[in-house]
């Protein structure tokens, strides 16, 4: 008599946690995250296409990090613009520390 | 007092009771699910049933809300490598607690609008999905607390089947 019932696994992945102290996170912290979304390299991997992949991996990293700051300095623009609009102008000077 | 690394026991039962819906956020009938933090001194596991207060990280000068934060659910996926080996997984996006000052060795994933009862037909209440062991303490002092959610792949998303 042969056995016929299904077995199946439910797995639980690993998280990262990330902290700071004193400050949020920098460009170069936060396109590091995106890079392990937009590219994973297999653990199983050739070395050849490993090799491509953290090249890939390292041209990507360049051109987010260069945008991402220059979005955190348009963002700070805008906060600039706010605080002086709110009367707040000397809160500016903050942005520039 | 511990924390374990575990899918709920109760969240595979669970999956056959059609009581979570891992549909993407926002999109009609997917479950909200949240994050709770919880200190060294908790006791969850496998063996979590539903959200509980005890030892959760406290609210107090900390900037964390009882209950924690709603998490951005992507929608499931289906790898189907071979016949026998296919493999369904579901994973959320990073979730960041601003402006935080607090310490966490854990967190529970959980349903906050289980969509049935259970199999004795008793209403369930933010069911349980699974317990994570950050491995250490992680803390956070006027800054960001991130947790940073695997590669969405058949052998490395959060919440798999195969």
């Amino acid at each position: 008599m042969s056995d016929m019932s299904l077995v199946f696994g439910v797995d639980v992945g690993n998280v990262m946690v990330q902290t700071t102290y004193n400050r949020g996170f920098t460009p170069e912290e936060i396109a590091e995250r995106a890079l392990d979304k937009i590219v994973h390299v297999g653990s199983n991997a050739h070395p050849a296409i490993r090799e491509q992949a953290e090249a890939f991996k390292d041209n990507i990293r360049a051109v987010l990090v260069y945008y991402m700051n220059e979005a955190v300095r348009s963002h700070n623009v805008t906060l600039v613009s706010k605080f002086q609009k709110a009367g707040y102008p000397e809160l500016v000077k903050i942005l520039d520390t | 007092m511990a924390i374990t690394q575990a899918m709920c026991s109760s969240f595979k039962a669970e999956l056959m009771l059609a009581v979570h819906d891992f549909r993407p956020a926002g999109q009609t009938g997917a479950s909200t699910f949240k994050l709770a933090l919880y200190t060294s001194s908790a006791a969850i596991d496998a063996n979590t049933t539903a959200y509980t207060s005890s030892n959760e990280v406290s609210t107090s000068g900390t900037n964390y809300t009882a209950g924690g934060n709603a998490l951005t659910n992507l929608g499931v996926t289906t790898v189907d490598t071979s016949s026998s080996a296919g493999t369904g997984y579901t994973n959320f996006s990073t979730l960041t607690f601003s402006n935080a000052s607090f310490t966490a060795r854990g967190a529970l994933i959980y349903n906050t609008t289980p969509k049935s009862n259970s199999n004795a037909n008793t209403t369930l209440t933010n069911a349980a999905v699974c317990i994570l062991d950050f491995g250490a303490d992680k803390t956070a002092s006027n800054g960001d607390f991130s947790i940073i959610f695997p590669s969405a792949t058949n052998t490395t998303a959060i919440i798999r089947i195969s």
